[in-house]
């Protein structure tokens, strides 16, 4: 659900708009080597791919983001030009930053994909524990028709 | 937009000298100064506020020389001391008669705001006044007027962890509008690493760099491994080493420079600014 | 108006301070007020007569004395809580502040000159109504001239060393070189007691002053110091501009 809301900051006269995205959920470690925009991207896009995040759903601002997640405006600008660069959001100036109209067919190559590569850790997990093909694409129809009920 | 420029500033104290320090800060940035005490910091931070002479150089604020438009330009600023300097026999309400006349934007709503978020008492001398909450009420007559920019130095230290905490979400706040930005200076690096975009870090009255937070944690790192990967040549790739019983830990502000010298064999481990500036400051290279 | 500000910041920050001092300077004041009106001065014949009196020259100092401090309260007050830096940081260009602070402290000696002048009636009262003859001697106008004039010839000379080294550091200065010449002047006037041609000499000299004309002459003495004083005021823009703060 995405809820409107009006932020009065608790000492400025200026009231901050934004749409606020109850579903987004952006977790940044510190200890990991991955760069903290790449984190940002890689899970925005996860949402997006997924369908968590919709077409038009509105992002907040980078430096609200960079608030909230307590890191640089820089970051947070670089993670959005980087998503941007690939199609997943738009900025429209003054407006703010929305998830983009997504390519249907793009978006379900990229989704895919992701089906494409969570299968390979699978293979590459049941390989390690010498599941074999028929056991695997047994376990495979098994978890296929029980989801459809 | 470059809200800070500064180029070639020199000062000589005689035992201690600026030497050609620059560094610019773009508008809309928090930028954090570091360095060990003594480095200079403060006495950056007054030359801008024209409280201390330069002899050499260039300060613009806002695109403007800060001498020639010294008067216009400090309309826009808000200023926080280390140790603010106020009459302790007024109370808080008292001393903000006193500073508000000199500010046609003070904005009284702001500062009652203000007073209220930062739970200070109006009707209390100042010199009652706890250092957490005189930096408060410093930070209050400071950005009470709609400035621009903030310039603070050691705006958070002798406070406790929890205040801490709280002038550093106010400072976030503050930067929600793209016009603005934040010069402070702060030697408790956990504080910079926290809210600024751009890391200047002084020593000896020198610039050792400036460049954006994620840049100085992208080339800085950690290394650390046996001692055997250690000799005159490997040393010479780390910026500073600490070799004990067990295996050496050294900082490099090249990663894969430092990874085609060490290999595989050694961890490399994102470096914090306190490594930085402990590594850097280190007296020889070789401590053995 | 950024100058009037500054200005007024002197006496609304410092209020209390004031209040206090001057309420402590009118009892002080009336006490030696007292003393001078105690019995009329011998020989006392509508002549300036300042010689006669040792009280009356008592007061004399102490009236300069301490209007020469009180005009420095400010910068005491300032440089106790170190706010020097806070007002320079504030939108006023540094020439503002010294323009300011010799406004203030011009100020700060009127009004106590009045406290002085004021202090002396109850004294009077209570030496026996106000028609007391010595208040002839106390109110005569050269006293407060002389006083009003030597203060702000002190002030001209000191601020400017006030202004570049700080209150402390410039008043051991020149707090030593204003005793010296209380004490040489002092010491000459009480060496010169039995010396009728001095006091004499002294007395030819205030007759041939106190013979010109009045309106003239006082316009001279405080345009001169008010000249001076004006002088002092550039030097010690020019010092505080380039000052480390």
């Amino acid at each position: 659900m995405t809820v409107s809301l009006t932020f009065e900051t608790s000492s400025f006269s200026i009231a901050i708009q934004y749409r606020y995205l109850e579903r987004m959920k952006i977790i940044i470690s510190n200890a990991s080597s991955e760069p903290i925009y790449e984190q940002i991207g890689r899970q925005i896009k996860a949402q997006i791919i997924s369908g968590e995040l919709k077409e038009g759903d509105g992002l907040p601002s980078i430096r609200k983001l960079a608030k909230e997640l307590h890191i640089s405006v820089i970051t947070t600008k670089r993670a959005y030009e980087e998503l941007e660069k690939e199609g997943f959001i738009d900025t429209v100036g003054g407006k703010g930053t929305f998830v983009a109209i997504q390519n249907k067919e793009l978006l379900r190559e990229k989704r895919m994909k992701s089906v494409e590569d969570m299968m390979s850790d699978t293979v590459t997990e049941a390989k390690k524990l010498d599941i074999s093909y028929d056991e695997l694409r047994e376990m495979l129809s098994i978890l296929y028709d029980s989801n459809d009920e | 937009m470059n809200t800070l420029e500064i180029s070639n500033l020199c000062k000589d104290y005689g035992d201690f000298r600026l030497d050609k320090v620059s560094f610019d800060l773009p508008q809309g940035y928090v930028m954090g100064l570091i360095g060990p005490n003594g480095a200079g910091k403060t006495t950056i931070i007054k030359i801008i506020m024209n409280l201390v002479m330069k002899q050499e150089g260039q300060v613009k604020l806002f695109g403007k020389d800060h001498r020639e438009y010294e008067v216009a330009v400090k309309k826009r600023i808000g200023f926080v001391y280390d140790t603010p300097g106020y009459y302790q026999h007024l109370n808080l309400r008292q001393l903000k008669n006193v500073v508000s006349p000199f500010y046609e934007n003070w904005d009284e709503a702001v500062f009652e705001r203000l007073v209220d978020h930062f739970n200070l008492p109006l009707n209390k001398t100042l010199k009652k006044f706890s250092k957490g909450m005189g930096m408060k009420a410093s930070i209050a007559l400071a950005m009470s007027h709609h400035a621009d920019f903030l310039i603070m130095d050691e705006p958070t230290s002798g406070l406790d962890p929890v205040i801490r905490r709280e002038v550093l979400e106010f400072f976030r706040e503050f930067m929600q509008r793209e016009d603005r930005s934040i010069l402070f200076s702060s030697h408790i690096t956990t504080d910079i690493e926290q809210v600024a975009d751009y890391i200047t870090y002084i020593r000896g009255g020198r610039v050792i760099f400036s460049k954006t937070k994620d840049e100085v944690f992208e080339e800085y790192a950690l290394v650390k491994g046996g001692n055997d990967l250690l000799d005159y040549d490997t040393r010479s790739a780390l910026l500073g080493v600490r070799s004990g019983a067990y295996g050496f830990e050294g900082l490099t502000h090249n990663v894969n420079e430092a990874r085609a010298v060490f290999g595989d064999s050694a961890v490399y481990d994102r470096a914090t600014l306190e490594d930085i500036m402990f590594f850097t400051g280190q007296k020889s290279k070789t401590v053995l | 108006m950024t100058l009037l500000r500054l200005f007024a910041r002197d006496f609304r920050a410092n209020g209390l301070y004031l209040a206090t001092s001057l309420g402590i300077l009118f009892v002080m004041s009336t006490g030696l007020a007292y003393g001078v009106l105690g019995e009329p001065p011998q020989g006392y014949d509508d002549q300036w007569v300042l010689a006669d009196s040792i009280e009356m020259l008592l007061y004399l100092s102490m009236i300069i004395v301490s209007t020469k401090l009180a005009s420095i309260l400010f910068f005491k007050i300032d440089e106790m809580n170190d706010v020097q830096g806070t007002f320079a940081s504030l939108p006023v260009a540094r020439n503002e502040i010294v323009k300011a602070r010799y406004m203030s402290s011009l100020v700060q000696v009127l009004v106590v000159l009045g406290v002085h002048l004021l202090a002396i009636l109850p004294a009077a009262l209570i030496r026996g109504g106000l028609d007391h003859i010595g208040l002839k001697l106390v109110y005569h106008p050269a006293v407060w001239i002389i006083s009003f004039v030597l203060v702000l010839l002190s002030n001209s000379f000191s601020f400017p060393v006030y202004f570049r080294f700080g209150l402390t550091r410039g008043l051991a200065v020149f707090t030593v070189i204003q005793v010296l010449m209380l004490v040489t002047t002092i010491a000459l006037l009480v060496n010169f007691v039995d010396n009728d041609s001095f006091f004499r000499a002294v007395e030819q000299l205030i007759k041939w002053v106190a013979a010109q004309n009045a309106f003239l002459l006082l316009s001279a003495i405080i345009g001169g110091t008010l000249l001076i004083m004006a002088g002092s005021a550039t030097l010690s823009i020019k010092l505080y501009n380039t000052k480390d703060l």
